[in-house]
């Protein structure tokens, strides 16, 4: 009896007390990576130019972050809400709001962000906005909402500009469009090519290159005066314009010296002054982030590779090392991935290159002319198919690919604007 | 004497005032002391023969000469002049050496394949060879210019062999 | 172990059996671990060294309704931390075992990659 005793004692003792005791669960693979969120209809929402809930349910559903839940009802920011239901419904946050007219035509737009597990509030915003700025508006709140639940901040509020072409007609256009490829806008109109659009960093400016005088030349345009000057008609080529993240200054490609070369020049075209140094090609220059380094091509080993130099030239270090042809380097904002086209087996892919390590990751085949978005989180480019060119939209870790909502015409050159005020 | 002084002013008046309606700039009257030939009935030239010197026309502009051939091309993946491009090269030299005043733009391209920005540097390398090769033959460098169109104005669309070949390709241009 | 076995198929609630429960009920933390990691959703980049783990201590009543969450060990990355937290959280309350008990005390270490 004793021996029984002591067995149940030790036994008790080895599989620990129940009330204290813990069972040990290991959950491995965090499930979806989209978060649910619901999106209620606002208020009234009627009544403005463009319905509200339907921009931020858009822009929201292509990020590829979210699983969007319609909340099937009109909610209003002042309502009293059952957190718990949505909660029930899977959402793990709720976005409500209300338009209403004020008396100097414009429209109050007003939107809360719920957390339906914590049953709080996340965010805010109460903005009054033109009907003509009805759409840019819910993207900021769509960009709230994305920067709320991710700790990144949003870009569905950035513009685009790219070039429409229909060369059998000689019609040649610059457009600047949302993010979205909605409200395009024509920002320049010609018989002859335009290439190499680049965005200045305060985001009023473009640069870019015009064959409008029978060899590619440099323009910097103001996009709400129209007014733009020439900042480099050298002897041969002017092209690649690409702007400093300070905006003072514009790195180019000129043939001047009889090869092309990559040359670094104010922005109003002053101080020109040659930075590379090879007997190759050296072309499409980009400033580091902190404008001190520049990334660029050259062919100066045979074929064309990705290379670093200092902003005041001197010794370049090779960047890629994989395939015979590497071409139009890209730095994230951040400072820490090249994107580059690479051909590989025929084709031209979008890579991109984590720089601490060297890893390189395949994200897109059939791509061309990539550029980051400016938080980094995304790279757009060109890519071809049924018969004409168009953009499309790639995360950065290739988990997400989405084409623009495609406007007719063959589409091409891409650059992603700033974040604006 | 005065008589014949009277009539030559008379007369030098009237030819002033005929220059004066005439739509040339005014120039001053030149006082001729020879009796004036404009009054004298007009010369019989219905047997002069004028003579022409064939081929003074502006070799340039005769769609038949060989100045109107005004494209060299290149093979794939090469910046060098072919030997067929060579006559086309020495053919325009040799024009713009005995015309100085005449000045070229030299448009290289490149067919379809490959990037943007770097084919337009691709092209340059086409213009550029031609350039050289003119510039070896005497042409100034004041006269020749050399640019590219990279693939941005084929000449040929399609997207074949035979389209690509078209499109690799230097042009003169002249200004 | 007789005691083990006496309580094996008893049905007793009462501490005694309790104590006797770790022959482990792998449908009870399949049913746990089916629901936490559904509900769970992480929208950071999941390319990191290693594999992030975070720790929670969790307390639940005998309905299974979750009265506290605790972490006792984090993965390094907040935003995972808070993501596996809302997941917990939203799986409240807790699937029961088949006898219709719940452990009280649960430690769940979650670990952002699957295991190869």
């Amino acid at each position: 009896m004793k021996k029984l005793h002591t067995l149940l004692f030790s036994a008790t003792l080895l599989m620990g007390v129940a009330a204290h005791a813990q069972l040990r669960i290991d959950i491995a693979g965090v499930g979806s990576n989209q978060i649910p969120v619901a999106v209620a209809a606002f208020a009234d929402e009627s009544i403005a130019p463009q319905q509200v809930s339907s921009i931020i349910r858009a822009d929201l559903e292509r990020s590829g972050v979210f699983k969007v839940i319609d909340a099937r009802q009109s909610i209003s920011d002042k309502s009293n809400i059952d957190l718990a239901a949505f909660k029930a419904s899977g959402a793990d946050a709720l976005v409500v709001g209300s338009v209403s007219k004020l008396a100097d035509g414009r429209f109050d737009v007003r939107y809360r962000l719920l957390d339906t597990v914590k049953q709080g509030e996340l965010s805010r915003m109460a903005d009054a906005v033109a009907p003509r700025n009805t759409r840019l508006e819910a993207h900021r709140i769509a960009d709230d909402v994305y920067e709320k639940l991710t700790g990144v901040r949003g870009i569905f509020a950035t513009r685009i500009t790219y070039v429409k072409q229909n060369p059998a007609a000689r019609d040649y256009t610059l457009v600047i469009a949302d993010a979205d490829g909605e409200n395009e806008q024509v920002a320049a109109h010609g018989r002859e090519p335009i290439i190499s659009p680049s965005w200045s960093p305060d985001g009023t400016k473009v640069a870019y290159v015009s064959f409008e005088l029978r060899k590619p030349v440099i323009y910097v345009q103001d996009l709400v005066t129209g007014q733009r000057h020439v900042v480099a008609n050298e002897k041969g080529n002017n092209s690649a314009p690409a702007w400093s993240p300070d905006g003072s200054k514009l790195a180019l490609a000129l043939s001047k010296t009889g090869n092309t070369q990559v040359f670094v020049v104010n922005a109003d075209g002053s101080g020109m002054h040659r930075v590379s140094n090879s007997n190759g090609i050296d072309t499409e220059p980009q400033f580091s982030g902190d404008g001190q380094s520049l990334y660029f091509t050259s062919d100066r080993s045979g074929g064309p590779q990705i290379y670093k130099m200092g902003v005041n030239g001197g010794q370049a270090t090779r960047v890629t090392f994989n395939g015979n042809y590497n071409i139009s380097p890209r730095i994230s904002p951040d400072g820490k991935t090249l994107a580059w086209i690479s051909q590989r087996n025929g084709g031209f892919s979008l890579y991109a290159m984590d720089l601490a390590s060297g890893q390189e990751q395949r994200l897109a085949d059939g791509a061309t002319e990539p550029s980051f978005s400016p938080n980094g989180k995304y790279i757009m480019y060109a890519t071809k198919g049924g018969g004409r060119t168009s953009l499309a939209v790639v995360s950065v870790d290739g988990r997400i690919k989405q084409n623009l909502s495609t406007q007719a015409g063959n589409i091409r050159e891409p650059s992603w604007g700033p974040f604006m005020k | 004497m005065h008589n014949l002084k009277s009539l030559a002013f008379i007369i030098s008046t009237a030819a002033v005032l005929a220059a004066c309606s005439s739509p040339k700039p005014l120039e001053a009257p030149k006082v001729e002391e020879k009796p004036p030939v404009a009054q004298a009935p007009a010369e019989d030239h219905s047997h002069d023969v004028r003579p022409v010197e064939t081929g003074n026309v502006d070799p340039l502009n005769d769609p038949k000469g060989v100045l109107a051939n005004r494209s060299v091309y290149f093979d794939f993946d090469s910046y060098a002049v072919r030997d067929d491009g060579k006559p086309v090269v020495s053919n325009h030299a040799g024009y713009l050496t005995k015309h100085t005043e005449r000045k070229v733009l030299i448009q290289g391209n490149t067919d379809e394949r490959g990037g943007t920005e770097y084919n337009l540097a691709l092209g340059q390398k086409r213009a550029e060879a031609v350039r050289k090769a003119m510039s070896a033959l005497g042409v100034s460098d004041g006269q020749m210019e050399a640019v590219s169109l990279g693939k941005e104005k084929p000449k040929a669309t399609g997207h074949d062999e035979s389209a690509w070949a078209e499109n690799r390709r230097a042009d003169i241009v002249y200004q | 172990m007789m005691a083990a076995a006496d309580n094996a198929g008893s049905g007793n609630t009462g501490t005694a059996a309790k104590s006797a429960a770790p022959t482990r009920d792998n449908g009870y933390i399949a049913a746990i671990t089916a629901k936490v990691k559904g509900n769970s959703s992480y929208g950071g980049d999941l390319d990191q060294p290693g594999n992030p783990t975070v720790t929670f201590h969790v307390e639940q009543l005998p309905t299974g309704e979750i009265i506290s969450v605790r972490k006792t060990r984090s993965s390094g990355i907040a935003a995972f931390d808070d993501a596996v937290e809302k997941a917990i959280n939203k799986s409240s309350p807790l699937p029961k075992k088949k006898d219709g008990t719940v452990e009280r005390s649960l430690e769940i270490n979650f670990h952002m990659k699957d295991m190869q």
